[in-house]
């Protein structure tokens, strides 16, 4: 009885990782506007419109170009990207545009940006969203799924950390004897 | 006479292990950042940990 208590138990602390692993597919680009960018590096192309996961080398240079629907005049855009975390943290705000009162009078840019991430991030899957509000009442928003090639050196620390606290558990869990 | 184990103990050693585990899952990509599972892991840990060690099924046996 004992043994089928303990595999009810484990069955559901496994199941209960799996339904809480598991997460919906990222969303695309909305509401008229492109963007895309090629990896120079790789070769490889990204069209915001249709990719939702996108497998990036750790350093590198992307040439990038993006419009937006409306008439180049000049207007007050606002938008912002933001980095997903888990709750309590949420969003977090990594870039905006006409939040400090500046007006626009371009509808497409375009530029070749060099990027350099810190190894200790490499592996992690981030949610980048943004959106961009133009005062006709065009709202463009888009995600996608950014994962850096390779593997942090924290992963493995993390990993002997797990074992070591399996091994403590283990200890800690182990009947002694208590007088009443 | 009870038996039991170290609840205090095992909840702390549970809330890093479910901590661990969330890094692990996290840093080898099989869930992303904004996962609930990130934050849940190590409260569950947690509980996990002082139940088992108030239940204490190892080492009954003496």
């Amino acid at each position: 009885m004992r043994w089928v208590m303990r595999c009810a138990g484990a069955s559901l602390l496994s199941g209960l990782v799996v339904v809480l692993a598991a997460t919906p597919a990222g969303a695309k680009l909305s509401g008229g506007c492109t963007a895309s960018g090629t990896q120079l590096q790789t070769g490889k192309s990204y069209d915001a419109v249709t990719t939702n996961f996108a497998k990036i080398p750790r350093a590198g240079d992307v040439k990038w170009k993006g419009s937006v629907p409306v008439p180049a005049t000049k207007r007050r855009a606002i938008g912002e990207v933001q980095v997903k975390f888990p709750w309590p943290v949420g969003d977090v705000e990594i870039g905006n545009w006409g939040k400090d009162g500046k007006s626009t009078g371009s509808n497409a840019n375009a530029g070749t940006y060099h990027y350099d991430f810190p190894n200790v991030i490499a592996g992690i899957k981030v949610l980048v969203h943004g959106r961009d509000q133009e005062p006709g009442g065009v709202l463009c928003q888009g995600s996608v799924v950014a994962q850096i090639e390779g593997t942090s050196p924290l992963a493995w620390a993390s990993l002997a950390l797990t074992v070591v606290m399996v091994l403590n558990l283990s200890l800690t869990i182990r009947a002694k004897k208590v007088t009443p | 006479m009870n038996r039991r184990g170290r609840p205090v103990l095992a909840a702390i050693c549970g809330f890093f292990l479910g901590l661990f585990i969330a890094l692990d899952l996290m840093f080898f990509g099989a869930v992303r950042l904004d996962n609930i599972a990130i934050t849940v892991l190590p409260i569950v840990g947690l509980l996990a940990g002082a139940g088992l060690a108030i239940w204490a099924p190892l080492g009954r046996r003496q």
